[in-house]
C-alpha cells in the first residue's frame, strides 16, 4: 500500500504532482454511469489500454487538455465502494491507494444520486481532491429532479458539476472545476455517528506515519480488519502499528453489529441526507408505467399476486399443459411410440441374447427407456420452462422476487440473496448448492443448501410433476401446498436451531425491462444444450445400472427392500423402482413416475403423495457429490440423514390425511 | 502495455455489466475452473448461460450474409 508512486503524495496536500510530471485525473464510478463517454470527451482519440500491474484488469489513459494544461486521464472500471472483493474494485482501490492520480473525478448518475454518494463519501475520506461529475442530468431532468448543485458542493467540502457527457454539455465547466481543484486543498473527511465516527477518530489520531491515503479512510480499514492496511500500519508505525491495532480491536467490540456493515450503513445514511438536502423531485419518480411495475412487482401487496399470476401462467399452463402435456404426449406416443422405439426394436431382434437385446431395447434398454426419457419427457419439458425461465430473467423479474421475499426469508435465516441459489435451484439444484458459496454467512450457506436439497425441485422435476397434475389442479394445489409449508416450516425451524447472525441483504434494484427476443432464445437454447449434454449421458448410465441390477437381481432386491416402505405411503410396489430412479437423478424418477400414471397404475391421492415425497426425498447423486464438496462431509450425511424421515414422514402423513378426507 | 478486447455481459439477475474473462475469476474454486460455459457474475454470483459458439458462429453468418 505504501510502495509505488506513493511517496510523491502525502493525504491532505494538493492534487499538484510534486515534479514536473502532468496532472493525473482518474475518472472513478459505478458502472453504467458514462465513464468511457466523458473519458471520450476529455481526451479525444489518444487512448492506450493497459493492464494494471498484477492485475488482468483494463484501464485507459489518455492525454487531454484542460484549461491549457497537458493531463493524463485515466478511465478506471466500475465499483461500487473501495471495499469490494471482485478484481477490478481490488484494483482501482490499489490504484488509488498507491497515489495513481492527483485528482480523482467520480462520475455518478444524476438519476441515482443518493446511490452514489456513499462511494463519492468514501472518496472524500481518501484525502486526495476530488470532483464529482453528476452525469446524465438531461434524463434527470426529464424525470422531473432538480439538484442544488451549491448546496452539495458546499456539504461535500468539492466542487460538483453538472454534465451531460455524451452531448459534451458542462464539459469546459468540469475542466475548469478539475484544474481548480488540483490547486486546492483536499477536502475535510466527512463525519459519521452511531460509533463510527467515534472509532475512525480514535484510531486517526493515533496514525503517526505518512501514508498515500487519509487517515480516515485509513482508520475505516484498520477497524474493518483489512489486512492490507493493517501490514501498511505494521511496516509504517514505531511500535509495529500494535497500539493502534488494539484501539481498533476496544473501540469496536462494542458494535452490535458486522463493522463493514456498520460503516456501510452509515455512510448510507450520510449519503441520503446529503442527497434529501440538496436533491428535490417536481414529480414522483417512476411516473412511467415500467418504474411502477417494477415497483408494484417488489411490494407484498401487488407483488404477491403478481407471483401467483406469473406461477399459474407461465408453470401451470405453459410449462405444465403445453410442454408436459401436449409435447411430450406427441413426442412420446408419435415419435417413439410408432416410429423410433419400434426402428429399434426391429435392429436388435436379431440378437439372439437377450441379456444384451435387453440393455438395448425393452423395458429398462438404453434407446427406448433412456433416449425416450431424455428426449420426449424431459426435453420438452425442461425446453419450455427454460423459456420461461429467460423469459423472467431478461425482463429483470428476479431481483424483484428477491425484494419481494427478503422478509419471508429473513425468517428462514436467509435473505433476498438466497433467491439467487434457489431460483437457480429451479433450474438445477447441483449448479444452486454451488452457488449458496456466494452467500454471505456460514449459517445462510447451510440453511440454503439443506432447503435447496429438501424442497426445490430442479427444473425437470418441476416440469414433470407440473404435466403429472395438469388434469388435478387441486392435487397440483395440494403438492404446492406442502412443499411450500415444509420449505417455511423446516427452514424457520433451522433458522432456530442453527446459532448465527441474522442475514443482512442490500442490492441496486435494475430496471425492469422489455425481455429481447434474441437474448430470451439465445438463453433458452443455451440452457438446453447444457442441460442435454449433461442429461443423456446420465440418463443412459442410469439405465445401464438398472439393466446390470435387473440381470444380477439387486434392483428386484432393493425394490422389495423399499417395498413396505412404499406400501406405508399407500402408494403401489412399482413405485419403489420410482424413488431408486429418483436416487440416482431426481428428474429420472419424475420421468418414472409420469410413466407410471400414463400406465394408469397411479390414482390421483397417489400421485400426490409421490410427488411430494419423491419432491421432499434425498438428491440426486450430482447434488449429494456437491453438498458433500460444498458443506463437507459431517453436514452433508446428516442433511442426508434428516432429508429422508421428513420425505418420507410428510408423505406417509399426507396419505392419511388425503385418504379419509377423500 | 497490452491491449486486449473482451465481450461483455449484462448480468441476468444484477444487470450490471462485466467482462466475461472477468467471470473466470469468480468461477476459480469450481472444480470445472471455468470449463464450463456458465459465466459467473463477479457481483452477485449469479451463474449467467454463455450463448453457445455454434450460435455465435450462426449469428455472425446471418449478420454476413444479410448484409
Amino acid at each position: 500500500m505504501a510502495d509505488g508512486r506513493a511517496s510523491c503524495h502525502s493525504a491532505g496536500g494538493t492534487g499538484l504532482p510534486a515534479d514536473s510530471s502532468r496532472l493525473r485525473v482518474a475518472l472513478v464510478g459505478t458502472p453504467n454511469v458514462g465513464k468511457s463517454a466523458l473519458f471520450n470527451r476529455l481526451t479525444g482519440r489518444y487512448v492506450t489500454v493497459s493492464n494494471y500491474p498484477g492485475t488482468s484488469v483494463e484501464i485507459s489513459r489518455g492525454a487531454g487538455t484542460l484549461g491549457g494544461e497537458q493531463v493524463e486521464v485515466i478511465d478506471t472500471p466500475g465499483m461500487y465502494s473501495l471495499t469490494g472483493s471482485s478484481e477490478e474494485q481490488r484494483m482501482v482501490r490499489r490504484f488509488l491507494f498507491n497515489g495513481g492520480a492527483d485528482v480523482l473525478v467520480q462520475v455518478a448518475d444524476a438519476k441515482n444520486l443518493s446511490r452514489m454518494l456513499s462511494l463519492t463519501l468514501q472518496l472524500v475520506e481518501l484525502g486526495r481532491p476530488t470532483v464529482l461529475a453528476v452525469n446524465m442530468m438531461d434524463e434527470a431532468v426529464r424525470h422531473g429532479i432538480e439538484l442544488d448543485v451549491t448546496r452539495l458542493s458546499t456539504q461535500l467540502g468539492i466542487a460538483v458539476v453538472p454534465i451531460v457527457a455524451v452531448e459534451g454539455s458542462g464539459i469546459e465547466d468540469l475542466k475548469r472545476a478539475i484544474i481548480r481543484g488540483a490547486r486546492e486543498r483536499a477536502p475535510l473527511p466527512p463525519v459519521y455517528g452511531n460509533g463510527v465516527g467515534t472509532a475512525m477518530r480514535g484510531v486517526g489520531a493515533q496514525l503517526a506515519g505518512q501514508y498515500p491515503i487519509g487517515t480516515t479512510a485509513l482508520a475505516a480499514l484498520l477497524i474493518q480488519a483489512d489486512e492490507e492496511a493493517i501490514a501498511a500500519v505494521r511496516r509504517t508505525e514505531a511500535d509495529g502499528g500494535e497500539q493502534v491495532l488494539m484501539t481498533a480491536r476496544r473501540l469496536t467490540e462494542t458494535f452490535d453489529a458486522p463493522v463493514a456493515y456498520k460503516i456501510a450503513l452509515e455512510r448510507q445514511q450520510a449519503a441520503d441526507d446529503l442527497a434529501r438536502g440538496s436533491v428535490s423531485q417536481s414529480r414522483p419518480f417512476g411516473a412511467d408505467w415500467g418504474t411502477r411495475l417494477g415497483h408494484a412487482l417488489a411490494r407484498p401487496s401487488t407483488g404477491i399476486p403478481a407471483l401467483l399470476v406469473v406461477l399459474y401462467l407461465g408453470l401451470y399452463k405453459f410449462v405444465g399443459q403445453l410442454g408436459g402435456g401436449t409435447m411430450v404426449d406427441w413426442l412420446e406416443r408419435v415419435l417413439f411410440g410408432r416410429h423410433i422405439n419400434p426402428f429399434f426394436e426391429r435392429l436388435f431382434l436379431g440378437i439372439p441374447w437377450e441379456p444384451v437385446r435387453s440393455l438395448f431395447v425393452g423395458e429398462y434398454g438404453l434407446l427406448t427407456l433412456g433416449v425416450r426419457y431424455a428426449v420426449a419427457v424431459i426435453l420438452p419439458i425442461v425446453g419450455a420452462f427454460f423459456l420461461f425461465f429467460s423469459l423472467l430473467e431478461d425482463s429483470g423479474y428476479f431481483p424483484r422476487l428477491a425484494l419481494l421475499v427478503d422478509r419471508t426469508f429473513k425468517r428462514l435465516g436467509l435473505s433476498g440473496r438466497a433467491v439467487i441459489p434457489i431460483v437457480l435451484g429451479l433450474a438445477c439444484d447441483t449448479m444452486a448448492t454451488m452457488v449458496t458459496r456466494t452467500l454471505e454467512t456460514k449459517r445462510e450457506r447451510v440453511l440454503a443448501t439443506f432447503l435447496l436439497a429438501l424442497a426445490i425441485p430442479c427444473s425437470a422435476q418441476l416440469g414433470v410433476i407440473m404435466a403429472l397434475m395438469a388434469q388435478q389442479p387441486l392435487a397440483l394445489s395440494v403438492w404446492l401446498g406442502v412443499v411450500i409449508a415444509t420449505f417455511v416450516v423446516i427452514g424457520a425451524l433451522g433458522a432456530r436451531v442453527l446459532p448465527g447472525e441474522g442475514p443482512v441483504f442490500h442490492m441496486e434494484l435494475p430496471p425492469l425491462r422489455r425481455p429481447r427476443l434474441s437474448n430470451v432464445v439465445t438463453k433458452t437454447v443455451a440452457r438446453m444444450q447444457w442441460y442435454f449434454l449433461e442429461v443423456l449421458p446420465l440418463f443412459l448410465l442410469a439405465s445401464v445400472f438398472i439393466w446390470l441390477g435387473h440381470l444380477t437381481g439387486v434392483f428386484e432386491l432393493l425394490s422389495r427392500a423399499l417395498g413396505p416402505l412404499v406400501r406405508s405411503l399407500g402408494l403401489p410396489p412399482e413405485t419403489a423402482t420410482v424413488f431408486l430412479f429418483g436416487f440416482f437423478r431426481r428428474d429420472y424418477g419424475a420421468a418414472g413416475l409420469f410413466d407410471l400414471q400414463r400406465q394408469g397404475v397411479l390414482d390421483v391421492v397417489q400421485v400426490t403423495v409421490a410427488a411430494v415425497t419423491l419432491t421432499l426425498f434425498i438428491p440426486c447423486v450430482a447434488q449429494f457429490l456437491m453438498m458433500l464438496k460444498e458443506r463437507g462431509v459431517r453436514t452433508a450425511v446428516a442433511m442426508f440423514v434428516l432429508i429422508t424421515p421428513i420425505a418420507f414422514g410428510a408423505g406417509f402423513l399426507l396419505n392419511l390425511v388425503l385418504r379419509s378426507v377423500r | 502495455m497490452s491491449q486486449a478486447t473482451a465481450r461483455i455481459m449484462i448480468c441476468g439477475f444484477c444487470a450490471r455489466e462485466f467482462e466475461e474473462d472477468r467471470a473466470q475469476t469468480a468461477c476459480g474454486s469450481c472444480l470445472l475452473n471455468g470449463g464450463c460455459r456458465w459465466a459467473r457474475c463477479p457481483h452477485c454470483g449469479y451463474e449467467n448461460p454463455e450463448s453457445p459458439r455454434w450460435m455465435d458462429r450462426l449469428a455472425t453468418w446471418v449478420d454476413r450474409h444479410a448484409r
